[in-house]
């Protein structure tokens, strides 16, 4: 490897498997014995097996981890299970072994998916209590986890694809819970359809790289496999690739390649990225994720949050070795990054939905994460990856909690003043708000100033740096002011509920403890990536450093990677914007507090203040939504009616139309024949007539004789082969 | 290890049908289980070819013929051969036996015939017992089941085929027990639906038949070492052997002849059974009438049939003709994966739907084989053996439903996932694989098949990848509208679920669709060396001047 990064050691495990399995025993168990378990001995055998299920898959997780982190340097843990798809064929041929594995990133990223995972699993068995097909609940949900885990530890394009569309499965059947509510289960549809829109781009990005890695196409168009640029084998691993790309003979190669006049490359990035955008909720794709709400809490803490969500960011920075060489796909990312971040957080402003704005602060959250990846940050982006677990994961299970006491309604304008009557809930939203605002000294604020800070920085990118820095920024106000909003609406004020339901609002200790823990991490789970110009030693980056390795020889990132702790200059630069961030995001809270700290807004009072266009366009999301019903759905809908109806008519009408032609030409033929040859023909045709009569008698449906006249024809042919044979 | 085992597959069934023509009346309740148990021996048998058959040695077949040049089946990759003389005055011989081409589909005919026989039971009072029924069979059976153990001979006999006539012969044995299964005991426009269906495949058959007769007369003069199975002399110099055709046969042209002719004469012929678009309209309408059991045959095998025939006689017989006609292969393709999701998204009879879904289906087929790389071949067949699975799932399903409602119409069921929970179970299942979800059997082939296809024509390709979008499309919105949401009728909420026949007839299938979605190698082994082999073959023929497209 050049510039002397530490090689990556390859460490057999053969124990990787064990981490998505247990998840998949529990699911299957739930799913088959689930309703006869929960029947005969209640609900705490469904959630004692799904429970053990995730916490031993913690348990070899933190194993996993340990064993990565106690490593002396960089080491890769591989778990080779089955061939998957190979071909008995001496040509070159794709072999792809369906194989596990887990290095730094995967370390994170199992650590997040498998903590988190089982924190809101012991959320959940307070939360769905009282849902009666609990046991499907928690079978969706360990097989989530699952599917989750295989696509973090999946080693190839493909395993990562079963990961990737698995965790879309599952995700359709949690917000599909609720199914007999029909706009419940559509939504479960949309996120399903929408997210294949993205696959549809993995797909040929997939085919494309294959393409690009096995061979060419001459200028006549014919594919040659082998030559210049070209894998020996084709390979779908991800380290295969890696290591491919660290081959300067291959790298010149394969990044000559062009296709439709664009290098390989872009296109190859770009289309993961849409890919991404489809399972990471960005612009224009993100229109799944708010409908997504419609799944119970616990899983839009999970999957709509703190994992599924991230799974495009987690691609993108896997794929790292590809990126680094497109300047144009990486423009494109951090670009679209920094205009959802802005975007959805324009929308959070004026929901009345408690749901709805944490959705929506969940695209605009994952936006500034693909900031970070696009600018070449990627541990930056990583690292609010996992914040942002935290603190958004908490919010929802908050959000959870609060629904839970107010008998499922979830709506702002009957909340207010619940600090008093949920102050678990209360204390632990209150902590992840800030964080997510951005605070010095939580979590949120060291993730979110390092991607802003390296936006701002950046060279690589064909948009100036402080043009994305600057976007990203405004969203981090934003967002400081719809979430201060949200805690304001929700706990602070009078209560806007009815007694009854204040009476009896409660908090479950199986719900709070989740909480705390989270709320924990979200104020302290930033010190281990703390700066270097804030004294610290950045571990998390340096953690990952291994990993993103194939940009560092590259001198357009170089500038990025050298910022830190190489001069007082980038220190002082860092110094203003980090100050600029913390004024904007104190700004932010400030101006909500001005506005809704002392007094409830009613919808109609914010059109009031914010001017009633504004609001409206706000309030209704852009209309998106109608927009895309207008313009791709319906005339999608048209389409299909017209070609089945021109199926029915046109095609069919030709058949049958040859089949009319035929039996008129018949028929004239015949008619011919009267006339012509009747008189001749005439006792022949009595005969004939009168032979019908009794070979009609075969006709009865009686089908023997059908059988026997086939046998029978059928022997009479072989026999007359054999007598001609003679 | 019994001997002949591809012949005694093939015919016995005909004994059953035998068996079951000459028993008196009196015996008709044990008809079903004697066609059952005729069908069982060949399922039975297809584990010996499919545990039996070597995979090495189409991939070792070329050493052999350059070591020892002669017609020995084995140096070809033909496995479980059984050779004899047939008609000696035109050379036709009974020569049966598998390659890579035709192993996976041997065990494919085999399995879904057998549960297409379990799924003849009547299990419930059906409809309208005179205009025949969805349901099972009760009425004329015995004449239902010795036509369904001829269709299970034919089938299985074109399938192990390698002379030219006796293919033809099989080809016809089958065509004609599918018209009268369809055309009495079918729904109420069965009479229509049969004769479109039989004028239809006959057409094919007579354009194929001519191009037969004429390789069978223009094709280079067999050469004197050429002997007959026995071996004895030829009695002339032609020959319908379908191994020597491929392999040692140039033709003579005559006036406007050529082999691009005979190549779209052929790709007619199969293209209409695949069905192909523009000739697919028959597919809707046989499968809307035919009962629930030959619907299953008819998507599960039937369809197979073309794009088999393709690969066994236009790909190795016109080698440079097919490279020729790649493009508008994948092209073809590409139109029946889009329109065919398309209408499927449009039709609101849940049967029509489900036929409609397996023209997309065969698209995928049809694109893949056009690509000529190992992982769009195997795709291709793989997807062949995989939408077999998944649609004869899809068929028992509908007909399940039509069972309990009297109907198909999707826009009159919703929210049966709450009384029917072992239904929704597997009718997820199937859906979902149908769709190519990771992790079921439909997804290995999809991906194989665009993943090889990308390599050869890149647009064809990108617009065919939609196929995973719209067919997300269309099998969500069907569940959505039969399963989830309120109950729309209150008698709906009293339907019982899968009883234990049917879920004998799907829970096989579901496995082998969950199995083969982690670990296909069972069946690709089966089939990667002898396509490797045919890829070559094609390759090499046309690397003598004719590129592949462009597209």
């Amino acid at each position: 490897m050049e510039h002397g990064s530490e090689t990556t050691r390859v460490v057999e495990a053969t124990w990787l498997f064990m981490i998505p399995l247990f998840p998949l025993l529990g699911a299957a168990v739930n799913a088959v014995f689930g309703k006869k378990l929960q029947d005969r001995f209640g609900k705490g055998v469904v959630h004692a097996v799904a429970l053990g299920a995730v916490f031993s898959s913690l348990a070899f997780a933190l194993a996993a981890v340990w064993q990565i982190l106690a490593a002396d340097g960089p080491i890769v843990l591989v778990d080779r299970l089955w061939t998957w798809i190979a071909f008995r064929w001496h040509g070159v041929a794709l072999n792809v072994p369906f194989q596990l594995a887990a290095d730094r990133l995967t370390a994170v990223m199992l650590f997040v998916v498998t903590f988190v995972g089982s924190l809101i699993h012991v959320f959940s068995t307070g939360y769905m209590q009282d849902e009666k097909p609990y046991w499907r609940f928690f079978a969706w949900l360990n097989l989530f986890m699952f599917a989750m885990l295989v696509l973090v530890l999946g080693d190839s394009f493909l395993t990562m694809f079963v990961g990737w569309e698995g965790v879309g499965l599952c995700s359709y059947l949690l917000i599909s819970y609720y199914y007999e509510e029909t706009d419940k289960a559509a939504a479960g549809m949309k996120a399903f359809v929408v997210n294949r829109i993205g696959d549809f781009a993995f797909i040929i990005g997939m085919g494309l790289l294959l393409w690009a890695v096995v061979g060419t196409w001459t200028e006549a168009g014919q594919f040659v496999a082998g030559g210049p640029g070209s894998a020996a084998q084709p390979t779908l691993l991800f380290r295969d690739l890696e290591a491919l790309m660290r081959d300067a003979a291959f790298r010149d190669a394969f990044l000559a390649k062009q296709v439709f006049g664009i290098p390989v490359v872009t296109l190859v990035c770009v289309l993961f990225f849409v890919g991404a955008a489809g399972k990471s909720a960005q612009l224009p794709l993100y229109v799944w994720l708010p409908d997504a709400m419609a799944g119970p809490t616990p899983v839009s803490a999970l999957i709509h949050a703190a994992t599924m969500v991230t799974a495009g960011v987690y691609m993108v920075a896997r794929l790292n070795f590809l990126y680094v060489h497109s300047p144009v796909a990486m423009t494109v990312v951090a670009t679209v990054g920094a205009l959802t971040a802005v975007f959805a957080a324009t929308i959070g402003f004026f929901q009345t939905d408690l749901k709805k704005v944490l959705a929506y602060s969940t695209v605009s959250q994952l936006g500034y994460m693909f900031v970070g990846v696009g600018v070449g940050a990627f541990s930056a982006g990583v690292f609010h990856l996992m914040t942002h677990a935290f603190f958004k994961a908490c919010l929802f299970l908050g959000s959870g909690s609060i629904i839970y006491a107010m008998h499922h309604r979830q709506d702002l304008r009957d909340m207010g003043g619940l600090r008093k009557v949920l102050p678990a809930t209360y204390l632990t939203f209150l902590a992840s708000t800030i964080a997510i605002a951005g605070i010095p000294g939580t979590s949120g604020f060291f993730s979110k100033d390092e991607i802003l800070w390296r936006a701002f920085d950046n060279g690589n990118t064909l948009v100036p740096g402080w043009v994305l820095w600057a976007i990203a920024a405004t969203a981090a106000l934003f967002t400081a002011f719809y979430m201060t909003r949200l805690l304001l609406m929700t706990f602070f004020g009078e209560p806007r509920a009815d007694e009854h339901t204040l009476h009896h609002a409660h908090e479950h200790k199986r719900m709070t403890i989740p909480l705390y823990v989270l709320a924990f991490l979200a104020l302290v789970g930033g010190f281990v990536g703390v700066p270097a110009a804030l004294g610290g030693s950045n571990r998390f980056e340096h953690f990952l450093a291994p990993v993103f390795a194939a940009g560092q020889h590259l001198t357009w990132l170089s500038a990025a990677n050298d910022g830190h702790g190489s001069g007082l200059h980038s220190h002082a630069g860092e110094y203003v914007l980090m100050a600029f961030a913390v004024v904007l995001g104190l700004a932010g809270i400030y101006a909500a507090w001005r506005l809704y700290g002392r007094r409830y807004m009613a919808p109609e009072q914010e059109a009031a203040t914010f001017g009633a266009g504004l609001h409206r366009v706000l309030a209704n999301k852009y209309f998106v939504d109608e927009g895309y019903w207008r313009f791709v759905v319906n005339p999608l809908l048209a389409t299909t009616r017209f070609l089945a109806r021109f199926d029915k008519l046109v095609i069919d009408g030709v058949v049958n139309g040859v089949g009319f032609v035929t039996k008129l030409v018949a028929w004239i033929n015949g008619a011919i024949d009267k006339v012509f040859v009747d008189g001749a023909v005439n006792g022949m045709a009595d005969a004939t007539l009168a032979i019908g009569r009794r070979v009609r008698r075969v006709e009865t449906g009686q089908v023997q004789a059908y059988v026997v006249g086939i046998m029978g024809g059928l022997s009479v042919l072989v026999v007359v082969f054999y007598l001609v044979a003679r | 290890m019994i001997d002949h085992v591809l012949t005694w597959m093939t015919f016995f069934p005909l004994i059953g049908a035998a068996v079951i023509v000459a028993l008196p009346g009196r015996f008709k309740d044990a008809f079903k289980y004697i066609a059952v148990a005729a069908l069982a021996v060949p399922l039975v048998l297809a584990v010996q070819v499919f545990a039996g058959f070597d995979p090495t040695l189409a991939a070792n077949g070329k050493a052999l013929r350059d070591a020892a040049p002669g017609l020995d089946p084995v140096a070809y990759g033909l496995q479980f051969v059984d050779h004899a003389v047939w008609i000696r005055a035109f050379n036709i011989e009974y020569f049966v036996g598998v390659d890579g081409v035709s192993a996976s589909m041997v065990v494919l005919s085999a399995l879904v015939s057998f549960i297409a026989g379990l799924a003849s039971f009547l299990v419930r009072k059906p409809v309208e017992p005179h205009h025949g029924s969805q349901a099972g069979i009760q009425v004329k059976e015995r004449g239902y089941y010795a036509l369904l153990l001829m269709l299970a001979t034919g089938m299985m006999g074109v399938f192990v085929a390698l002379d030219l006539f006796l293919f033809y012969v099989f080809w016809e044995v089958m065509l004609l027990p599918m018209y009268f299964l369809i055309g009495i005991w079918g729904g109420p426009r069965k009479e229509y639906a049969a004769i479109k269906f039989f004028l239809y495949t006959l057409f094919g058959s007579v354009l194929m038949l001519l191009a037969i007769i004429y390789m069978y007369y223009y094709g280079t003069p067999v050469k004197g070492d050429f002997l007959l199975a026995d071996g004895s002399a030829t009695a002339n110099r032609h020959t319908f052997n379908m191994m020597y055709l491929a392999h040692h046969t140039q033709y003579q042209w005559v006036s406007f002849i050529s082999g691009k002719l005979l190549w779209v004469l052929f790709f007619i012929g199969f293209a209409i059974k695949i069905p192909m678009f523009p000739f697919h309209t028959w597919l809707p309408d046989a499968h809307v009438e035919a009962p629930t059991a030959i619907s299953v045959i008819l998507a599960g095998v039937l369809l197979k049939m073309g794009t088999y025939g393709i690969l066994r006689i236009n790909y190795p017989m016109f080698p440079a003709e097919t490279m020729w006609a790649s493009t508008a292969m994948a092209a073809f393709g590409m139109i029946n994966i889009v329109y065919g999701a398309f209408c499927a998204m449009a039709q609101k009879d849940f049967k029509s739907l489900v036929a409609y879904s397996s023209i997309s289906h065969m698209g995928f087929v049809l694109l893949g084989m056009s690509s000529f790389t190992q992982e769009g071949m195997n795709g291709a067949v793989l997807q062949m053996f995989n939408h077999g699975t998944i649609t004869a799932m899809m068929f028992l399903l509908v007909g399940a439903i039509y069972d309990r409602a009297h109907h198909r119409n999707i826009e009159g069921f919703g929210g049966l996932a709450k009384t029917m929970p072992v239904y929704t179970a597997f009718s997820g299942l199937a859906f979902f694989a149908a769709l190519g979800l990771p992790g079921l059997s439909g997804f290995i082939s999809e991906v194989l098949v665009f993943l090889g296809a990308f390599q050869t024509h890149r647009v064809l390709t990108m617009i065919s990848v939609s196929g995973v979008v719209l067919g997300a499309a269309y099998v969500l919105w069907t569940i959505h509208r039969v399963f989830l949401g309120p109950l729309v009728k209150e008698e709906y909420g009293h339907f019982s679920d899968l009883n234990w026949r049917e879920v004998a007839t799907l829970a096989p299938l579901a496995v082998i669709v969950i199995v083969l979605g982690f670990y296909p190698m069972p069946v690709l082994d089966l089939m990667s060396a002898g396509l490797g082999a045919l890829k070559d073959m094609v390759l090499a023929a046309g690397a003598a001047g004719v590129p592949v497209a462009g597209l």
